[in-house]
């Protein structure tokens, strides 16, 4: 098997794919009114009947295997055909498939059919016995019962045929359809060629015959098959359904006598004239073929019959001949003029043409130039030799052309400053009949004839910065001159617009094809288009398909050919990008859509405009960013022009499902026939905004600014004061759950402190032995903190239940008392209150609106480590707070399991509780606490909405165990932390760490965040700065440093007493090292990486002297900075900030 | 949506990106007519200030690298080549931008490796210092980086998609955490180098710099899209854990992608709407929670919600009165407004 059975199996399988999806449903009716011609009235009656009981899968019923069969079939019908045309061809003597009869093609057609017949078979049995089960059910349903009914897959009635009646049922029908394919088949192919050949035009091929009479032809033979192999199908239907036990020929005579055998006629025929034309269309359009000739081709140029083609150059002169073998084109040499001997000899020289014209009547013959002397050779292709030798320059003659539309005539553009009209007839050695020369007397560089207005050419002459318009008639002086304004070096008439002519400009920087009309009304001389190609164009050829399409190739480095729309001036509608080198030459072939082009590496392609790529498929018409203020910056094409309004108006296009991309598509565009104007693609470059829904960056702003971040003091009440101040921001504008968070930190850390020192006073005053209870705590909190049992341990048991009892006593007294606060309080904030008094529970600070998690000491006992857990971290709050060294804890896993942990994040991120923990009361009392007693009182007042539901008091002095153990809170820190990140709220980790940072020990810190929170924090300054927060970036940076000593990636002490900070925003620090990491750390980020300052402007690094500004900490040279702040109020590193303006304030 | 700033770029084509620099002080724009042209925004005042003529074809996309390294810009083309400009300076003195003329740029590297058509340019993170990927219609992805002398070392990796790089975007650099058994996490390494491209193979593909053997692997792709995946966006993060891109399809679907590698290391899909029509870009906010879509007939904002659904931040478009927006073209205002939404055609 070669190559072409196997493209041929290929196009057959596609093409019978397409098919069957077309043509299925009508198959379904042609088989049911075949096996049940009474059942149903006609063939609307039958798409009826099905489509209401079974809808679209009772039409589509059996698609699979006829998937199958029409695949198998065509696949190998259509191998086996080529290859029988071969044979056929063989047997006949013909040289070449394309001189097969329409008898010959009858009879390979009916050779492959035979072939197909057997693959076709079963899965046509198949196919029948599905599309009819339902009428078969019906029929036996009184006998055969439930044997069928179910079985509707394909694989199933196989099985079901093998099972019983064996392999061979099978092929039940193979004569029939053996009968019913050879002579179909033979008057399919037989009917397809015979209609093509009648809707082809005079000398034009088979295979360019076009999409629409493809399929008329594919249809045609379809009808022809059917008409006459109709009957024996449905004989062939007929017993694949019913299995019969009479012979063929009896029961074909049976049929016969009893029904008409025509009955579904009609939709096979409706049928067959879709889906077989669809077949050949796929069969006929491989869209792209290559092929290799020698190398150093130059010049194409295809006859006037299109059936051969020259390639010449330096290097070579060939000639081919193009053939179209039913789906491909094929190319093959016929004759290489430099390898043969010429008869009579030829000089070198003339057998490297300089240009190359067919005669536009005789297909056999052509014209030659050569690049050295001004001589003409006349060739003639049959005879692969010259006829005449005219020396009728003498110079080199640069351009010939055959007149279109007189054989006789050929015109010549010399580099001796003539152009000559050469009359064949003449009979003398020159046979010049008229002569043109310009009144520069300048070479003739090009020339074309236009092929609308026979009798006029155009001109290009050297150096001039004008076309001239000769009519033949008058060859003392043009009749017409296109200013051009530029030197051009190429020019060609548009075949569809009489006075279209598209020049191309020389010299490197005209990269340009200009269009002009040489109507000659127009004084003005604009061109009527401007394409702006990428390079300077050495050849373009106008598409025969569409009149405002040119195909382009630019001199060196392209391997592509574009095609413009030269209504567009920018942007190439396709491209060809089939070559590997550059190239050198390509042109359309004559009314088909084909391009054949040729690289200099000797690769000649031809390919269908379908295998072009369309640069709107390329293209990205929008372009969409988030801009730091929040806004989205959009840029999208201007629809609001004349182009698109002419285009609605004249096809109609509704605006609502027209695509932007759509309306400057390839396919709108050269549809779009009524546009003789520059189209303008102009864009909308806007930047818009929605305030109203999508504040976040607003927020970012107001947060940045309005946040506190405190004065580094460790004392809760500073951090008490930012929490309440940044829960109010929080409120203000309108985030409850960042809310909810501050006033959780400030219940972990103030307050519980406000209540430990409470709990510390009242104990003072109830009883001394509580002191000396509390110094052994703390004495003993550099070790573990011990259960309270432990501790009494030590102590003499008498004493101890003595103590205890007394204790009791004292608490239960204090919480009488609170109860009785508290039901004033109830009163006062109007709100319901929660007295929890229930002295054996621990209340575990996860604060919520409607619930409060009570673990009692029994639920604890029970899953025994959890107090150890609760014991084991407690310590840390301990040593933490009173400075003492971090124990080396024997396991440092966490403390609080995920779940739980998880449990309480969740709920304290994405719940906005209400509730706010109030010990006021309870404060006032305490001297110490009176200022930020008063300003917790405003600060929580404001922050109680008079409408708020639930209020809770929780007073951990209830429980007395919560007295003793302080819960631990890291987890939770280091978790909510963790949670901005994660969902990018950067800005409150580090509002919240930055709060939290006196609060948190050095090791606490590398403990939770590892010197994550350095990364943060550089990564929220940078933020700001993108933002153009200035002021606060640098205020949280002079914080950081001045304020808490967080290590960003300078030492300030670098830059002795000023703040110098990076010119750019801080990169990414490296790790501090840490004095005595509690987990090894890879030691080699342990090295802070020092930055020079980088001057802004010289982007050198900065060493002795230099200047920046203050807010913006950008900055250089100091003589550099000078001058540019002579011209300019900007700072120099271009980050927006004004330093002039802050210069001059201070 | 409401429109409150519209440029005059005065291009004489379809403008096919348009960048804001780092600070949003500068504004970059390319079109189909060769030119890139370089406007001052500050001020909410647009002022022209330089017009780039060295693309000899449509220019596609453009870059601003980070400040540090004195703000250049980084345009791909239909050419085949990638330009880098750099704003002149005579003898380490400012450009007298003051004065008429205006700003000076010139070119300092063109990169010419590629075959076809490049049709993306992205800078890296300015951590992994002067860097650029660039993605072509070759199928290609270059990576150049400076070597700080004026030379640029080159990377190719070939055939990542194999008809045609759409779009890249990079990681952004977070150092590396790790997680040990007791939950502590630490800092480890590098920032792992890592970028994103879509193509015309329907896929997306993350690629991931290895320094053991100093090149560029394919970590992972994602096959969710079934045609040209048009654009891709990876999301700012602040946590080295998180990650996620946002990509949008010729098939009309948009996507998030988040990883979480702590639990996993597959992506996980989450889709944005239902069906856009013509899909065109993706853009994160600068804090990576909202997700501007533009599609052919409007640009909406979607930022997720707490359930970790995406939610539309724009309404449906609706035909509304006009509001009294800066006109652009009529058919831009007369829908604008408060529809949410940016219309973008004529009804």
């Amino acid at each position: 098997m070669n190559s072409d059975a196997i493209i041929d199996f290929f196009s057959g399988i596609s093409g019978a794919a397409v098919s069957v999806y077309v043509g299925q449903p009508l198959d379904t009716i042609k088989t049911k009114l075949q096996t049940f011609p009474n059942r149903y009235k006609n063939f609307f009656d039958c798409g009826k009947q099905i489509f209401q009981q079974d809808g679209m899968r009772g039409l589509y019923a059996g698609t699979l295997p006829s998937l199958l069969a029409n695949t198998a079939e065509n696949g190998i019908l259509f191998m086996a055909y080529g290859q029988c045309q071969n044979f056929i061809a063989f047997l006949r003597n013909r040289p070449d498939n394309d001189q097969l009869t329409t008898v010959d093609n009858m009879a390979a057609g009916s050779l492959a059919a035979a072939f197909s017949s057997v693959a076709l078979c079963p899965t046509e049995l198949v196919k029948c016995r599905i599309q009819t089960l339902k009428e078969m059910q019906t029929m036996n349903s009184l006998s055969m019962e439930s044997q069928m009914t179910k079985k509707v897959s394909p694989i199933d009635i196989t099985r079901d045929i093998i099972r019983k009646e064996g392999f061979r049922g099978l092929f039940r029908g193979l004569t029939t359809t053996l009968a019913r394919e050879c002579p179909g088949y033979g008057c399919f192919f037989g009917g397809y060629e015979l209609s093509r050949s009648i809707l082809i035009h005079e000398n034009q091929k088979k295979g360019d015959i076009g999409f629409i009479k493809t399929w008329i032809s594919g249809g045609m033979a379809g009808i022809c098959f059917w008409l006459i192999m109709f009957p024996i199908d449905a004989i062939k239907s007929r017993i694949q359904v019913f299995k019969p036990t009479v012979t063929f020929p009896k029961y074909t005579l049976q049929i016969i006598r009893n029904e008409a055998l025509y009955t579904g006629l009609l939709p096979t025929l409706i049928r067959t004239f879709v889906a077989t034309g669809a077949l050949f269309i796929t069969y006929e359009h491989p869209v792209i073929s290559s092929y290799s000739v020698l190398g150093g081709a130059s010049i194409l140029a295809l006859n006037c019959t299109d059936n051969l083609l020259i390639t010449a150059g330096h290097q070579n002169f060939q000639l081919f001949s193009i053939k179209q073998i039913d789906h491909s084109t094929q190319v093959s040499m016929l004759c290489d003029f430099r390898a043969t001997q010429q008869q009579p000899a030829l000089p070198r020289h003339a057998l490297q043409p300089k240009d190359v014209s067919w005669n536009r009547r005789y297909e056999h013959k052509f014209a030659t130039t050569n690049s050295t002397i001004g001589c003409l050779y006349i060739w003639d292709a049959t005879r692969l030799s010259v006829t005449d030798q005219l020396p009728v320059h003498n110079g080199i003659i640069n351009r010939i052309q055959f007149h279109p539309t007189n054989p006789d005539l050929l015109l010549t553009a010399s580099q001796d400053g003539y152009g000559k009209l050469i009359d064949l007839r003449i009979d003398n050695t020159e046979r010049v009949a008229k002569s043109f020369r310009h009144s520069s007397a300048e070479a003739f560089r090009d020339i074309d004839i236009n092929p609308s207005a026979t009798d006029k050419f155009a001109a290009v002459i050297s150096d001039q910065h004008s076309v001239p318009i000769w009519d033949f008639r008058l060859h003392h002086q043009p009749v017409y001159s296109v200013s051009t304004r530029d030197r051009v070096s190429y020019i060609l008439w548009n075949p569809h617009e009489p006075s279209w002519l598209a020049t191309g400009g020389i010299g490197s920087h005209d990269r340009t094809i200009r269009i002009w009309d040489t109507d000659g009304n127009d004084s003005r001389q604009e061109p009527l288009f401007t394409v702006h190609a990428f390079r300077q164009i050495v050849k373009f050829s106008w598409r025969p398909a569409c009149r405002y399409h040119i195909a382009s190739v630019t001199r060196f480095r392209d391997q592509r050919i574009h095609v413009w729309d030269i209504r567009r001036p920018y942007l190439p509608q396709a491209l060809f990008c089939h070559h590997q080198s550059d190239v050198e030459d390509f042109l359309w072939r004559p009314n088909s859509d084909n391009m054949l082009s040729i690289d200099r590496n000797g690769s000649l392609v031809h390919a269908h405009f379908s295998s072009a790529i369309k640069s709107d498929r390329l293209l990205s018409l929008f372009s969409l960013n988030a801009t730091s203020k929040g806004s989205v910056q959009i840029v999208q094409p201007n629809i609001d022009n004349d182009y698109v309004r002419a285009l609605y108006k004249e096809q109609h296009i509704s605006a609502a499902s027209t695509s932007l991309t759509k309306l400057y598509s390839h396919e709108t565009m050269s549809t779009f026939n009524k546009w003789n104007k520059a189209i303008e693609g102009r864009s909308i470059l806007g930047i818009y905004t929605n305030f109203s829904q999508d504040d976040s960056v607003e927020l970012f702003h107001q947060f940045a600014r309005r946040w506190i971040l405190g004065q580094g003091e460790k004392s809760y009440k500073a951090l008490g004061h930012i929490c309440d101040t940044n829960s109010i921001v929080a409120e203000d504008l309108n985030r409850p759950d960042l809310r909810a968070t501050w006033q959780v930190i400030k219940m972990l850390y103030p307050e519980c402190e406000a209540s430990r020192k409470r709990r510390a006073r009242s104990s003072k005053t109830s009883r001394s032995l509580t002191k000396g209870f509390r110094s052994s705590d703390s004495t003993g909190g550099g070790g573990r903190h011990h259960h309270h049992h432990h501790q009494l341990t030590k102590k003499s048991i008498g004493i101890d239940e003595q103590l205890s009892l007394d204790e009791y006593k004292l608490n239960n007294n204090f919480n009488s008392e609170r109860r009785v606060k508290s039901k004033e309080q109830r009163t006062l904030s109007d709100s319901k209150l929660t007295v929890i008094d229930d002295l054996d529970t621990y209340i575990v600070r996860d604060i919520l609106t409607d619930d409060i998690l009570f673990i009692s000491p029994e639920d604890l006992l029970a899953n025994g480590n959890s107090v150890d857990e609760f014991q084991d971290e407690s310590c840390d709050i301990e040593t933490m707070r009173t400075g003492f060294p971090l124990p080396i804890t024997p396991s440092a896993t966490p403390t609080i399991d995920g779940d739980y942990a998880n449990y309480s994040i969740d709920r304290i991120m994405r719940k906005s509780p209400d509730i706010v923990m109030i010990d006021d009361e309870d404060l006032k009392n305490d001297e110490e606490y009176e200022d930020i007693d008063s300003d917790m009182l405003t600060s929580t007042h404001s922050l109680l909405p008079d409408s708020s539901g639930t209020f809770f008091t929780i007073d951990e002095s209830y429980c007395p165990t919560v007295q003793k153990y302080s819960l631990n809170f890291d987890q939770i820190i280091r978790d909510t932390l963790y949670y901005y990140v994660e969902n990018n709220e950067l800005q409150m980790t580090v509002h919240l760490l930055l709060a939290l940072y006196p609060q948190l020990s050095e090791q606490k810190r590398v403990e939770l965040f590892n010197g994550m929170h350095l990364q943060w924090i550089v990564m929220y300054i940078e933020l700001l700065q993108k933002m153009r927060l200035f002021v606060k970036a640098k205020q949280i940076i002079k914080h950081c440093i001045e304020v808490e000593g967080i290590p960003l990636h300078y030492n300030a002490a670098d830059y002795e007493d000023t703040i110098i900070l990076p010119t750019q925003p801080p990169s990414l620090p490296r790790l501090p090292s840490f004095a005595s990491p509690p987990t090894p750390l890879p030691k080699k980020n342990a090295q802070p990486v020092l930055r020079e300052f980088v001057c802004s402007i010289c982007r050198i690094p900065c060493h002795g002297l230099f200047s920046f500004c203050g807010i913006c900490f950008h900055g250089g040279h100091i003589e550099h900075i000078e001058a540019w702040f002579k011209t300019h109020d900007e700072c120099s590193f271009g980050c927006g900030h004004r330093c002039r303006d802050h210069r001059s304030q201070n | 949506m409401t429109q409150i700033n519209a440029v005059d770029t005065g291009h004489e084509e379809l403008i096919h990106d348009a960048q804001l620099d780092y600070y949003g002080i500068r504004l970059a724009s390319c079109s189909s007519d060769k030119s890139i042209k370089i406007f001052d925004v500050s001020n909410n005042q647009q002022r022209l200030i330089a017009d780039l003529k060295g693309h000899e074809g449509p220019v596609w996309q453009l870059s601003w690298s980070h400040p540090t390294f004195g703000s250049l810009l980084a345009s791909c083309s239909y050419d085949r080549k990638v330009l880098i400009w750099k704003e002149t300076t005579s003898s380490g003195l400012p450009p007298q931008s003051n004065t008429a003329g205006g700003t000076q740029y010139s070119v300092i590297y063109e990169y010419d490796k590629h075959t076809s058509s490049v049709n993306t340019v992205a800078w890296a993170p300015y951590e992994y210092g002067l860097m650029l990927a660039c993605g072509s219609s070759d199928g290609s992805i270059s990576i150049l980086s400076s070597t700080g002398d004026g030379r640029w070392t080159v990377k190719k990796i070939n055939d990542c998609h194999p008809p045609g790089v759409n779009a890249l975007s990079w990681a952004p650099a977070v150092l590396p955490q790790s997680s040990d058994e007791s939950g502590v996490q630490g800092i480890t390494g590098e920032p792992v180098k890592r970028f994103v491209s879509a193509g015309c193979d329907c896929l997306i593909r993350i690629w991931k710099f290895r320094e053991q053997d100093d090149g560029w692997i394919e970590e992972t792709h994602l096959d969710q899209h079934n045609d040209w995946v048009r654009d891709v966006a990876w999301a700012p993060t602040f946590s080295f854990h998180r990650d996620k891109i946002a990509s949008c399809s010729q098939d009309g679907h948009v996507y998030v992608f988040t990883r979480d590698i702590r639990s996993s290391t597959n992506w996980e899909c989450t889709q944005i709407g239902t069906h856009f029509n013509d899909v065109w870009s993706v853009s994160w906010s600068l804090t990576g929670d909202i997700l501007a879509v533009a599609a052919a007939d409007k640009v909406s904002l979607w930022k997720v919600g707490l359930d970790g659904k995406y939610q539309c931040l724009t309404t449906p478009h609706t035909s509304a009165s006009s509001a009294g927006s800066p006109s652009v073209s009529s058919a831009v205002d007369s829908t604008a407004g408060e529809t949410g939404n940016i219309p973008l055609m004529a009804t």
